[in-house]
């Protein structure tokens, strides 16, 4: 269910939004649309199959840890 | 063509909107207890030096948005980092904020209902304001202010019977340093992320004063804030308070005016959803204009869609529960820094000497 509502946003996003404003941008700004898209479907569609994506909070917290000690 | 600017009310009213957004569903200060207020007056004593610091951003570099700034302060390359950093921070912010909507709305009303589909559906009205341009989302700010502040009215008259004012008694017995901490837990979260206004700062017109506009909203924000707060303390009592996950919700649960003015919860949960929706929606937009800044994309309407993916796609990883997303407050306020603080005063230091370097030069020349 969850994987199919990430596909039909990204068909949106294809049919309505990338096809026809395509010739419009240049070919970088049309690699930059599809990679961002692609990035952002494939982290959704692993998440959702279970396999554990890992989280940008753990790192980030590790740094602050290191920088300010551990924060309660 | 004539460049669409945004009317200082409106820019007002995205701003309180932008700062009662998600802090309205999860609630403010959880050590001060019966004192909460106190600790979001200090936290907007702090806030107000802040802001004044962000309008003077605007009034160095008029008609210019915080990426422009960037790169005029700092150069091509430096530039170019400190935009990825704000992009960073813009799109990390949109997912926590939208994290927290979707955790409120699957644990209050949409039990069932998959997270995809509650974040595609505020997403979706995100991706129509950030395409239709800041002067939309500063419309619907004003539509959004309005019902909001009849919603605040009616859930204050409704609950008086509910009140208990031995709640907040006795009054300033928490420890000031506990306080002061605590103000500046509110001041991170939420009024220093209106440093993400500034990409909107370009729509805002030259002659229009900044400093209003940061000053108004505060202390709008701020009236409101404490009303909310003194609310949900007299209805639930200060440890409920603090131990709710969604106080304002649970408050409003309680409403109970002779069996007939009851269960309204599902209402105001809907018109909690609409001020994170704009809240959402400016760090859509400094998420956006960012990335196609770096790309190098001219309008960035362009790459709406894709970033808002990225967004979900955040959203989703970033916590792994609800516990989680609250324990990560505690770290936040430390992540938030250099964003809220450092880049703003490098940019803020930058633009006033280049100013007085300037001037300099024009007396001498004259």
């Amino acid at each position: 269910m969850e994987i199919a509502l990430v596909l039909l946003f990204v068909s949106c996003a294809l049919v309505l939004d990338f096809f026809p404003n395509r010739k419009q941008e240049r070919t970088v700004g049309n690699i930059v649309y599809l990679a961002i898209l692609l990035v952002g479907m494939c982290v959704l569609i692993l998440h959702v199959l279970g396999v554990k994506v890992p989280s940008p909070a753990d790192p980030i917290k590790k740094i602050v840890e290191a920088v300010f000690g551990p924060q309660s | 063509m004539k460049k669409a600017m945004l009317e200082p009310r409106h820019a007002v009213c995205m701003l309180i909107m932008y700062m009662i957004g998600s802090t309205v569903v999860i609630g403010v200060s959880t050590e001060a207890k019966q004192d909460a207020w106190m600790s979001i007056l200090i936290a907007t004593a702090y806030a107000v030096p802040i802001f004044f610091m962000y309008a003077r951003i605007m009034k160095l570099y008029p008609e210019k948005d915080l990426y422009e700034i960037a790169e005029s302060v700092a150069g091509k390359v430096a530039g170019k980092v400190i935009i990825v950093l704000f992009t960073w921070y813009a799109l990390h912010l949109g997912a926590l904020v939208l994290r927290n909507f979707v955790e409120f709305t699957q644990m209050n009303v949409l039990r069932e209902t998959p997270r995809i589909a509650v974040m595609i559906v505020i997403l979706s009205a995100a991706i129509y304001l950030v395409k239709s341009g800041v002067q939309t989302i500063g419309k619907l700010a004003v539509f959004c202010l309005v019902l909001f502040i009849i919603v605040v009215i009616i859930t204050v008259l409704g609950s008086i019977n509910q009140m208990e004012t031995y709640y907040v008694l006795p009054v300033l017995s928490t420890k000031w340093g506990v306080m002061l901490k605590d103000g500046y837990n509110i001041f991170t979260f939420p009024y220093a992320e209106t440093v993400l206004f500034l990409t909107t700062a370009s729509a805002v017109r030259k002659q229009d004063n900044a400093y209003k506009i940061y000053l108004w909203s505060v202390l709008a924000a701020a009236a409101i804030l404490i009303i909310i707060a003194v609310r949900n303390i007299l209805i639930l009592g200060p440890a409920m308070a603090s131990a709710s996950y969604f106080p304002s919700f649970v408050a409003a649960r309680i409403i109970n005016i002779g069996d007939f003015f009851a269960r309204i919860e599902g209402s105001i949960s809907m018109n909690f959803i609409m001020s994170g929706i704009i809240k959402i929606s400016v760090c859509l937009f400094a998420a956006t204009t960012g990335i196609a800044k770096l790309a190098g994309i001219t309008d960035y309407k362009r790459v709406v869609f894709p970033v808002t993916l990225l967004m979900m796609a955040l959203c989703e990883i970033v916590y792994k529960n609800l516990m989680e997303m609250f324990a990560w407050l505690s770290t936040y306020r430390m992540y938030a820094i250099p964003f809220q603080l450092i880049l703003p005063a490098f940019l803020w230091i930058v633009g006033e000497i280049r100013t007085a370097k300037a001037k300099k030069r024009g007396l001498s020349t004259n």
